[in-house]
């Protein structure tokens, strides 16, 4: 078992009457790409910040490689990096002259910081921008820039709130492998989003929370495995005769039934031959369909179900 | 590494083109419009006023004409040269006039007369000169009527009135009054020394900005970084002060007197004020940037204005009423000292205000670096 990087405990944290965290737990295992998972306003960066120790807390406790964090832990900030949700970078600086600054509030050694920038650089695919100013990049390649600012020094530990946001497909991809380089290079990373595809996409493990608290945590198929839905099945269905849904509820494993639109949606436990026992009642019953989907349960309905509402409400 | 940080400030700080506008461009523009508008002073300060052309015409021989006489001549003397006499007769005074040989006529019998035929400044000359003539006449026979013992006392006060005044140099310097204004042109530079600040400021705090926040979780001291940040500002406001002596000496001819190189220390001590002065707005308040630059604009536009940015009486006003103000006053303390090294050679009075600026310096960085140094923030 490999040991744990990052410990909270019981964190709460209030802003006057709203409690941010709740009692919120976290485990951050060496090696691992940690999602946390939650809907705007959950307290996902409000859990990073108080880490960071750049948030007081009212109460709980942080340690990040075993010490307990504070401000001035400059031996374990030696060691972190992080990409903050806001690009944070000076705007008359260059590309390479942001990423140098940074690196050299770490490394003080100056041929070490040339040649990690050089890496950071060529790591986030901005060599041809060099010499550009951040006012003239688009907005995935300021995002790139603002991951190199924050990972240039090969930090063991990386957080990243949400550095995806607001980025084109191309660059989204680039950065994601990127993450999956660096935990390949031996970062373990702690990755903030509300974009459930990449967390199922990159994490080991995730933490699913909202209003500040811990819903589930697992790998994909462990929280997925928490839930009633194993498969949902949804087919076209022009015409719907009355008392058809309640039959279709009665059907083995099938658990719940929605009729929207001409679409039925049939939400199943996980079971064999689901789609078939489906298929063989509207062929009986003579009920004309379209086209028919099977989907395996995503972390979505995972949070659905958890909570009742749309992850990206 | 500490030069390389403070080189990147320095870069960063000089290329934001808002900070650059209202550090360097805006004095230089005022400058230029002082010169503009005040420019006939300045001027003026350089080439002394020409005598006022007069013909005067001696209607009667009486004792009255004969004093007003006495007193022409005196203004036209080489000591005064205030007017350019030509006694002549009436028809003759009036052609002069009309063929604007000269700016006006007195006549002079029991009374005096004045007429001119436009109004200026040689006008107002002629008519302040018959105005105090008559006052005093005036003056004469109203004690004549009442006490006519006391009028040898009198006329004997009046005679002496002039002695009253007498113009002394307490400095050997060349400067002349119209470098009043720039005077208070460079402390209001120095003062917006404070938007350097404020953004040094909202550069360190991690509640108040998404780069300060990125500093605040790397294994620097934040005293390092902010000694570098000031630095690199003081840098930019000292250049930018340097380059302003440079436009009003060189290019506006201002006669800033024998101490320049004391000036330009004067100066560089005051934008170690405005530039602690703007960080401690920004570090001592959690309320939007754009907030806190108009906090710093107002400021600085009240503290020049007391010093007499705007009305150049007001400091003497506010030294009637309320002196302590002049005395705190940054804006004059700066303004004061530049008066003190120019027109008074007074080192004492420069002293005290140069200690003065400094004890605000060292008070506002310390507050500022106290409340930098505030370990975690209650929000982000």
């Amino acid at each position: 078992m490999s040991q744990s990087i990052i410990r909270v405990e019981n964190l709460v944290k209030r802003y006057k009457d709203l409690i941010a965290l709740d009692h919120f737990n976290l485990d951050v295992k060496e090696g691992e790409i940690f999602g946390l998972l939650g809907p705007n306003g959950s307290g996902k960066t409000t859990a990073i910040n108080c880490i960071l120790s750049l948030l007081a807390f009212d109460k709980g406790s942080i340690e990040v490689f075993g010490k307990a964090m504070n401000p001035d832990s400059y031996d374990s900030k030696r060691d972190i990096g992080v990409v903050l949700q806001n690009v944070a970078v000076f705007e008359e600086l260059t590309v390479q002259e942001n990423i140098d600054y940074f690196c050299s509030l770490y490394i003080k050694d100056k041929k070490k910081c040339r040649d990690l920038v050089d890496e950071a650089v060529a790591f986030v695919g901005l060599e041809d921008f060099r010499k550009f100013y951040p006012r003239k990049l688009s907005g995935g390649l300021l995002r790139r820039l603002n991951i190199a600012c924050g990972i240039a020094h090969k930090p063991k530990l990386i957080f990243m709130d949400e550095p995806t946001v607001a980025v084109d497909p191309q660059s989204r991809n680039k950065i994601l492998e990127g993450i999956m380089e660096l935990n390949r290079q031996g970062a373990t990373i702690v990755y903030t989003t509300h974009y459930m595809e990449e967390v199922e996409q990159i994490c080991s493990r995730i933490l699913i929370m909202d209003q500040g608290r811990n819903l589930a945590i697992g790998t994909k198929e462990e929280l997925k495995a928490m839930i009633q839905t194993g498969e949902t099945i949804l087919i076209e269905v022009p015409v719907l005769a009355p008392g058809a849904l309640n039959e279709i509820r009665r059907i083995k494993h099938v658990f719940q039934v929605d009729y929207q639109e001409g679409q039925l949606n049939i939400h199943c436990t996980n079971g064999k031959h689901n789609l078939i026992r489906i298929m063989e009642y509207l062929s009986t019953n003579e009920i004309a369909f379209g086209r028919v989907y099977s989907e395996l349960p995503t972390l979505n309905d995972v949070f659905l179900e958890i909570t009742g509402k749309q992850l990206r409400d | 590494m500490f030069i390389k940080h403070y080189l990147y400030s320095l870069k960063d700080f000089t290329m934001n083109k808002s900070l650059s506008f209202w550090s360097l461009l805006f004095p230089f523009l005022l400058a230029t419009m002082f010169y503009v508008s005040f420019g006939h002073l300045v001027d003026g300060d350089h080439n002394t006023l020409e005598p006022v052309k007069t013909a005067v015409v001696i209607e009667e021989e009486t004792e009255a004409a004969s004093y007003f006489q006495e007193m022409l001549l005196t203004l036209a003397d080489k000591d005064h040269n205030i007017l350019m006499v030509t006694e002549t007769d009436l028809d003759t005074a009036k052609k002069l006039l009309q063929d604007k040989k000269v700016e006006g006529i007195l006549q002079a019998s029991n009374t005096v007369t004045l007429t001119v035929t436009k109004s200026g400044i040689n006008q107002t000359i002629l008519k302040s000169i018959t105005d105090g003539y008559l006052h005093r006449m005036a003056l004469i026979e109203n004690i004549a009527q009442t006490n006519p013992d006391k009028i040898p006392e009198v006329i004997t006060a009046l005679s002496d009135e002039v002695s009253y005044l007498k113009e002394i140099s307490f400095s050997d310097s060349s400067a002349t009054g119209s470098a009043q204004y720039f005077y208070a042109l460079i402390a209001m530079t120095c003062l917006y020394g404070s938007f350097f600040g404020l953004t040094l400021g909202t550069r360190l705090q991690a509640n108040l900005s998404a780069l300060a926040m990125r500093r605040s979780v790397v294994p620097t001291r934040k005293m390092r970084i902010f000694i570098c940040d000031f630095l690199a500002v003081f840098t930019i406001d000292a250049t930018i002060l340097l380059l302003l002596f440079a436009y009003l000496i060189l290019g506006l001819k201002i006669d800033f007197g024998n101490h320049v190189i004391l000036m330009l220390l004067t100066a560089f001590m005051g934008s170690l004020f405005g530039i602690s002065l703007g960080t401690f707005i920004a570090t001592s308040s959690t309320r939007t940037f754009d907030f806190k630059i108009s906090i710093s604009l107002a400021i600085s536009t009240v503290l020049s204005f007391l010093a007499g940015l705007m009305v150049n009486q007001m400091p003497n006003i506010i030294e009637k009423s309320a002196p302590i103000i002049n005395r705190l006053n940054p804006a004059l303390l700066i303004s004061n000292s530049f008066y003190c090294l120019t027109f008074y050679d007074n080192y004492q009075v420069y002293t005290r205000n140069m200690v003065t600026l400094a004890v605000y310096v060292v008070i506002f960085c310390t507050a500022s670096i106290l409340f930098l140094r505030r370990k975690k923030y209650a929000s982000l």
